[in-house]
C-alpha cells in the first residue's frame, strides 16, 4: 500500500515536470485527472481493507470536526483549522487514516462550498499532509512541539503551492523562473494566513488532542 | 428549468467531464469562445444574468492574474505592443494567448457552477458509494455529524462560558479556555460515535452481501443520452485532432488547422456544438412539451362544467 | 399464557466485566422473555439493565467473564449466519448518536443495504414503514432538520423495518422531552399491538409503561429481585418497603397510601393510569361519605381536608381552586432583596433569525428555587445562558446586584469535563475560587463521588456524569446557581438526595432551575414561570401556578384536582388523607 501511495505521488509530480518542460498544451486537463487518479490507490486500500464501525469513527469524527472548523470560520479568507486536526490525525491514527481525513475533508467541505477544479488538489494535498505525518511520527521525527509546529507551516505553504501550481502549470506559458516565483509571491499573503491559522489550532490542541486521542485509541480497542 | 435533473445523476456527470475536457484540452481561440459562450449560456439559464455577472467581477481578478504571468515575463511573439515598466515586451501574441488562457479557466470556473447545481451532494454520494462503498457510507456519515459538531461546539463554548459567569480573559488565558474547549468538543465527539458504532453493528453492519442502495434508477434513456453524449464526444476528439484544431500563438497568430480538410472542421466544430448545447437543447424540447400540454389542458378547462367534463 | 413461545431464556446466568474489582454485574438471572409480550426491565440506575439488555443483542453483549446459560430460540437464529441479526432490533438512548446516515430515507436504508437486498425490496420496505409510521413528509430531510423525539421514532423507524422478531429498547425516553415520550411511548403500543412484535424496554420513569406490559421484570444490584406483572412488583415493593417504591406511579402508590387502604369497601384493584387513580379516590370518599353518614356523626369533611368554607365537590367534574388556602404559602416577595433583574430582553441568535425572547422580565430573590417551564425551543435555556452572561441581549438588560457570582451548568454535563480524572475536574478551578481540600473533600463526600475519582469522567454513568458536574460547579461557590434540566439522567434515589442538597442550597444562594420534571421539581420550587411565544407567561409561587393549570401540572394535582382540593405535591395528598380518616381509621 504504502508502496503504491509514493508511486502516485511521484508519478503525478513527474507528470507536471514533464508536461512542463514539454509546454504541452493540454497540462493543465492531464494533471487535473492525474491529481484524481492519484487519489484512487488510497481509496482503494481503504475499501480492501473492509474497516469495521469503531476503526471508521476517529476518521469521520476527525474530518466532520475538520469541516465544522471550516464552516465556522469561513468568513476569514484562508483562515481554516483543517491542516492542523489533518496533521494530528495523521499523528494518531497512522499515515493511512491521515490520508483518509485530508481527503475525505477536502470532499465533504466542497460539498458544502461548491466543487470546483480545487477539489482533487485539495483532497490529494490535504492527503497527504495527512500522510506524510503519519509516516514522519512513526519514523519519531514528530515529537517535539517545535517539530509539530514547524511540520504545521511548512504543510500549509506545501498546500498553498501545490494548490497554486495547476493555475500556473495549466494557464501560463511558457514557464520560467520568474513567472514561477513571482505567481508564488502573489499567494503569499494567502499562504501565511494558512500557516498562521494552522500554527493558531495546532497551538491549543496539540497536546491535548494526541493525549486524548491515545486514550480514545484504546478505549476503541484499535490498534 | 433544470432538465438534466430529470435523468440519473451519471448523465450528468459524463456531460461535465465531456464539456470540461473539450475545454481544457485546447488553446484554440475558436474551441475555447464556443465553450465560453455555452458555458455562460448555461449559467444564466440556471442561475439568471445576475448571477453570472457576479462570477465575471469575482474571477476578474483572477483573469488579470493570467494575462499578466503569460505577457510580462516572457517575449513570444512579433507583433509588439509596447513596454510595461522593465519587463519584457508585450505583443499581441501573448496578450491572446494569456486573455484566451484566464478565458478556459473562466469557463471551468463556470461550468463548476453548473455542476454543483445540477449534482446534488446526495447524487455525488450515490455515484461515489457505487464504486467504493466504505467511502460513500463514510461521506455520509460526516455529513451526518457535521451539523451535531456545529452544535456541540456551539454548546460547550456556551457551558464552559456560562459556568464561570462573568470574566475577562488575558491571552494566555484565552488559548487555556480554546484548548479546553476544543478539547471538550473532541472527546465528546469520539464518546459519541462510539454509540453509532454500536448502532452498526445493531443493524448488521457490514454484513455479507451488502449492496449500496440509491434512490436514483438508471434505464434505457439515460443510458441513449449518455451514449449520445459520449460519440459526439469521441467523434469531436478524433476530428478535432486529426487536424482543424492546430493553432499557434507563437511566433504570430496562425491557425494552421485551417489547412486540413474542411469537412473535418465542420464536423468536429459541429460535434462540439451538439456536446455544449445539449442540456439547453433538452430544456427546450421538455419545454415545448410542457406548452403542447399546458395548451391541451386550457382547451380541457373549457369543457369543465360545474366539475364535470362534457365534450360537445 | 404458558404456552407462549419463549424467546430468550437465561439460566443462572451471571457476568463480570473484565475491570470491575466489585460484585458481578448480573449475578444467578434466570428469566425468559415469552413471544409477543412486552416486557418492561425495571431497576436503579446501575442495578445492571444495560448489561442485561445487551445480552438479548449479541453484536453488542459486553466483553467479560459469562457463567451459566443464555438461550435464543431457534426461530431468533438465522441459518448461516452467525449472529440474528434481521431478528432482534436494538434502540439506544441518545436519538442523534444512534442515527448513522445523513438523510432520513438513507437512515432507513442503512440495514437493509446491510441484508443485500434488492433495490425493489429496499423501497418496497421503506414506502411500507414510512406510512406505517406516519412519517412520509420527512423522507426527504436531512436528519439534523429533526427534533430529538423525531429522531428517536427514526431510530424506532430505522429498526422496525429489519422485520424484528424482538424489539429492545434500552431507556429510549430518557433524553426526551415528557410531550416527545408521550408520542414515542405511543408509537410504540400502536406498534405492540398492531403487529404483537416481543418488546423488551428499559426505563427509569415508570409512568404511562406499566399500564401496558405485559411482564416486568425488577433488577437489583444484579439480581433479578422480582418477575411478575406490574401490580405484583407494586405488592412486593410496598410489602419490602423497598426504597424503588416511588417510582411507581403516583396513581398506585396512592391505593397503598393508609388511608385509601382502608376506605375502599371491596378488594381494590391497584390502579396504573390516572384514570383508574381518580376512579379510586372517588370511590374512597364516597365510601368515606356513607360510612360517616352512617355513623351518624355529621362530619363535615371540608374540615377535615383543611378547606374552610369550603364545600367538597369531590363528585362533580368542576374545578374548585379556593384562592385564600394557597396564598398563605406564597414567599413574599416584595419584602425579600432582589438579586438579579432581567429587564425587558430581547435576542435573537442572528441578525435575520427569528426572535427566541421578546420583551421578557423576571426577577429573581435571594435564596429562592425559582423554576422555568416551557415546551421544546421555547428559550428556557436561552434565557438561562443570557443570565450566565454568557449570551448578551440585543436589547433589555440582565443586572445584578454588585459582586454576585453567578454559575451555570448546562444540559449536557460531558460539556464541562475537559481532565482526564474525576479529581481534576473537581479540582481545576482551586486556585480560582480557594477551594480548600475540606471543602473540596465535603463536595466528594456529598456527591458519592469517593469511589470514583481516578476515573475518567466519560466512562461514568448519566447520573454519575450530572453529579459530578453539580459538585463541579458547586465549588465555584456562586451566589446563583442557573441549572438546566439537572435531573435528566437521574433516577430517583438520587433526584431525592440531590432535592435535599439544593434545599440545603438554598439558604445560602438562590437557585434558577430549567426542567420539565413537573412532578419533581413541585416540591422545592418557590415561585415557577412558564415561557411560551417567546414571553414569560405565567410567574407566580408554585402551589397557585399548579393549580391555576389544568394540564401542565402535577400528577398529583392531575389525580385529585376536583376529589380533594389543595393537593400540588404527593405529601399534601398523604396529609389530606390522613387528616380525613384520623384516629379510629389511619395506622390501623
Amino acid at each position: 500500500m504504502r508502496k503504491w501511495s509514493w508511486l502516485a505521488i511521484i508519478s503525478l509530480i513527474s507528470l507536471m515536470v514533464i508536461c512542463t518542460i514539454l509546454r504541452i498544451e493540454q497540462t493543465a486537463l492531464f494533471i487535473f485527472f492525474a491529481a484524481i487518479v492519484a487519489i484512487i490507490p488510497f481509496f482503494i486500500s481503504y475499501e480492501q481493507k473492509k474497516p469495521k464501525p469503531r476503526d471508521l469513527m476517529p476518521i469521520v469524527v476527525l474530518s466532520a470536526l475538520a469541516v465544522a472548523g471550516r464552516i465556522l470560520f469561513a468568513a476569514l479568507p484562508n483562515f481554516k483549522p483543517v491542516t492542523a486536526i489533518v496533521i494530528i490525525a495523521g499523528m494518531a491514527f497512522g499515515y493511512e487514516s491521515g490520508f483518509m481525513t485530508g481527503a475525505l475533508s477536502g470532499l465533504v467541505s466542497n460539498l458544502f462550498f461548491g466543487q470546483g477544479p480545487w477539489t482533487p488538489w485539495q483532497m490529494l494535498a490535504w492527503g497527504i499532509i495527512g500522510f506524510i505525518a503519519g509516516i514522519l511520527s512513526e519514523k519519531h521525527i514528530l515529537v517535539k512541539p517545535w517539530s509539530i509546529f514547524l511540520y504545521g507551516i511548512l504543510a500549509s505553504f506545501g498546500f498553498g503551492l501545490f494548490m497554486d501550481t495547476w493555475n500556473i502549470l495549466g494557464f501560463v506559458q511558457p514557464l520560467n523562473y520568474k513567472n514561477i516565483v513571482s505567481a508564488y509571491l502573489l499567494g503569499l499573503p494567502f499562504n501565511i494566513s494558512h500557516a498562521v491559522s494552522t500554527v493558531i489550532f495546532l497551538l491549543p490542541i496539540y497536546k491535548t488532542w494526541l493525549c486524548q486521542l491515545k486514550r480514545i485509541k484504546l478505549k476503541f480497542n484499535l490498534k | 428549468m433544470q432538465s438534466l435533473k430529470d435523468y440519473h445523476p451519471t448523465v450528468s456527470l459524463f456531460y461535465f467531464i465531456s464539456v470540461l475536457t473539450c475545454s481544457m484540452i485546447t488553446r484554440n481561440p475558436i474551441w475555447v469562445l464556443l465553450c465560453l459562450i455555452f458555458a455562460i449560456i448555461y449559467v444564466i439559464q440556471l442561475k439568471g444574468f445576475k448571477h453570472f455577472l457576479f462570477q465575471l467581477i469575482y474571477f476578474l481578478p483572477m483573469l488579470i492574474f493570467i494575462v499578466f504571468m503569460n505577457s510580462y515575463f516572457n517575449s513570444l511573439g512579433l507583433t509588439v505592443l509596447f513596454y510595461l515598466g522593465r519587463g519584457s515586451p508585450v505583443t499581441v501574441e501573448n496578450l491572446t494567448y494569456g486573455v484566451i488562457s484566464g478565458l478556459a479557466l473562466f469557463t471551468i470556473f463556470l461550468w463548476f457552477i453548473c455542476f454543483n447545481l445540477l449534482l446534488t451532494a446526495d447524487q455525488i454520494l450515490a455515484i461515489m458509494g457505487k464504486r467504493l462503498p466504505t467511502i460513500g457510507l463514510s461521506l455520509a456519515m460526516i455529513i451526518k455529524f457535521i451539523p451535531d459538531t456545529i452544535k456541540q461546539g456551539r454548546e460547550v463554548l456556551l457551558n464552559q462560558k456560562a459556568m464561570l459567569g462573568e470574566q475577562k480573559l488575558s491571552g494566555k488565558q484565552k488559548v487555556k479556555f480554546a484548548a479546553r474547549m476544543l478539547t471538550v468538543l473532541l472527546c465528546w465527539s469520539m464518546e459519541n460515535s462510539l454509540e453509532t458504532a454500536d448502532s452498526m453493528l445493531a443493524k448488521g453492519y457490514p454484513g455479507k452481501n451488502r449492496i449500496n442502495y440509491s434512490r436514483e434508477h438508471f434505464n434505457s434513456g439515460d443510458a441513449g443520452l449518455i451514449s449520445t453524449v459520449l460519440i459526439l464526444f469521441v467523434v469531436h476528439l478524433i476530428c478535432a485532432f486529426s487536424g482543424p484544431i492546430k493553432f499557434a500563438y507563437y511566433p504570430f497568430l496562425n491557425w494552421s488547422g485551417l489547412a486540413a480538410d474542411r469537412i473535418l472542421r465542420i464536423i468536429s466544430l459541429l460535434s462540439l456544438f451538439l456536446i455544449l448545447v445539449f442540456p439547453l437543447l433538452l430544456d427546450i424540447i421538455n419545454w415545448f412539451k410542457w406548452q403542447r400540454v399546458f395548451k391541451q389542458e386550457q382547451t380541457m378547462q373549457k369543457h369543465i362544467n360545474n366539475g364535470i367534463i362534457v365534450y360537445e | 399464557m404458558n404456552k407462549q413461545q419463549i424467546l430468550i431464556e437465561f439460566r443462572d446466568f451471571s457476568f463480570e466485566y473484565p475491570t470491575s474489582e466489585n460484585l458481578p454485574a448480573l449475578q444467578n438471572i434466570n428469566l425468559q422473555i415469552k413471544a409477543g409480550n412486552l416486557t418492561v426491565l425495571c431497576g436503579m440506575s446501575g442495578s445492571g439493565k444495560t448489561t442485561l439488555l445487551r445480552h438479548l443483542k449479541p453484536e453488542l453483549s459486553p466483553a467479560g467473564k459469562k457463567t451459566g446459560d443464555l438461550i435464543f430460540a431457534d426461530s431468533l437464529r438465522e441459518k448461516n449466519i452467525l449472529y440474528n441479526r434481521q431478528k432482534i432490533a436494538y434502540v439506544m438512548q441518545n436519538p442523534s448518536n444512534q442515527i448513522i446516515m445523513d438523510s432520513v430515507w438513507h437512515e432507513l436504508a442503512f440495514g437493509l443495504e446491510n441484508q443485500g437486498l434488492k433495490v425493489q425490496e429496499i423501497e418496497r420496505r421503506i414506502a411500507e414503514i414510512a406510512i406505517f409510521f406516519g412519517i412520509e413528509t420527512w423522507i426527504d430531510k436531512k436528519v439534523a432538520e429533526l427534533s430529538g423525539g423525531e429522531k428517536q421514532i427514526l431510530n424506532l423507524a430505522s429498526n422496525m423495518i429489519l422485520q424484528p422478531d424482538l424489539l429492545v429498547l434500552d431507556e429510549p425516553t430518557a433524553q426526551l422531552d415528557p410531550i416527545a415520550r408521550r408520542d414515542f411511548l405511543q408509537m410504540l403500543f400502536y406498534i405492540h399491538s398492531e403487529t404483537g412484535i416481543s418488546i423488551v424496554i428499559s426505563e427509569h420513569n415508570l409512568n404511562d409503561l406499566l399500564e401496558n406490559a405485559d411482564h416486568v421484570f425488577f433488577l437489583d444490584e444484579g439480581k433479578l429481585d422480582f418477575s411478575g406483572s406490574a401490580i405484583g412488583l407494586a405488592d412486593y415493593l410496598f410489602s419490602n418497603d423497598h426504597s424503588y417504591k416511588t417510582v411507581l406511579p403516583l396513581a398506585t402508590q396512592i391505593s397503598y397510601l393508609s388511608g385509601i387502604n382502608q376506605i375502599t369497601e371491596k378488594s381494590l384493584t391497584r390502579p396504573l393510569s390516572i384514570k383508574q387513580g381518580r376512579d379510586l379516590l372517588k370511590r374512597a370518599l364516597l365510601y368515606q361519605s356513607t360510612k360517616t353518614l352512617a355513623d351518624d356523626q355529621q362530619i363535615d369533611i371540608n374540615d377535615k381536608i383543611g378547606i374552610p368554607g369550603g364545600e367538597i365537590k369531590g363528585f362533580s367534574d368542576e374545578i374548585d381552586v379556593p384562592d385564600d388556602a394557597i396564598k398563605s404559602s406564597n414567599l413574599k416577595s416584595e419584602q425579600i432583596e432582589k438579586i438579579l433583574t432581567v429587564d425587558r430582553v430581547w435576542y435573537r441568535y442572528n441578525p435575520d433569525d427569528d426572535l427566541v425572547l421578546k420583551e421578557t422580565s423576571l426577577n429573581i430573590y435571594k435564596n429562592e428555587i425559582f423554576v422555568i417551564m416551557g415546551g421544546n425551543g421555547s428559550g428556557k435555556s436561552t434565557l438561562l445562558y443570557l443570565m450566565s452572561r454568557a449570551l448578551k441581549p440585543f436589547k433589555g438588560q440582565i443586572k445584578s446586584a454588585e459582586q454576585r457570582r453567578i454559575a451555570m451548568l448546562g444540559q449536557n454535563p460531558e460539556a464541562v469535563f475537559a481532565q482526564d480524572t474525576v479529581l481534576q475536574v473537581l479540582t481545576e478551578y482551586k486556585q480560582r475560587f480557594a477551594n480548600t481540600e475540606q471543602e473540596i473533600s465535603d463536595i466528594i463526600d456529598l456527591f458519592d463521588l469517593r469511589d470514583l475519582l481516578q476515573r475518567h469522567p466519560y466512562d461514568l454513568s448519566g447520573g454519575e456524569k450530572q453529579k459530578l458536574a453539580l459538585a463541579k460547579v458547586l465549588l465555584i461557590k456562586p451566589d446563583i446557581l442557573l441549572l438546566d434540566e439537572p435531573f435528566k439522567s437521574l433516577d430517583v434515589i438520587n433526584k431525592q438526595k440531590i432535592k435535599r442538597i439544593l434545599l440545603e442550597l438554598k439558604q445560602k444562594m438562590s437557585i434558577v432551575i430549567v426542567t420539565h420534571d413537573v412532578d419533581f421539581i413541585s416540591e422545592i420550587a418557590d415561585r415557577c414561570a412558564m415561557i411560551f411565544n417567546q414571553r414569560i407567561i405565567a410567574q407566580s409561587a408554585t402551589t397557585d401556578f399548579f393549580q391555576k393549570n389544568s394540564y401542565f401540572t402535577t400528577t398529583t394535582y392531575r389525580l385529585t384536582r376536583d376529589i380533594i382540593p389543595g393537593c400540588i405535591v404527593f405529601h399534601d395528598l398523604q396529609q389530606k388523607l390522613r387528616n380525613l380518616t384520623n384516629g379510629e381509621l389511619s395506622d390501623a
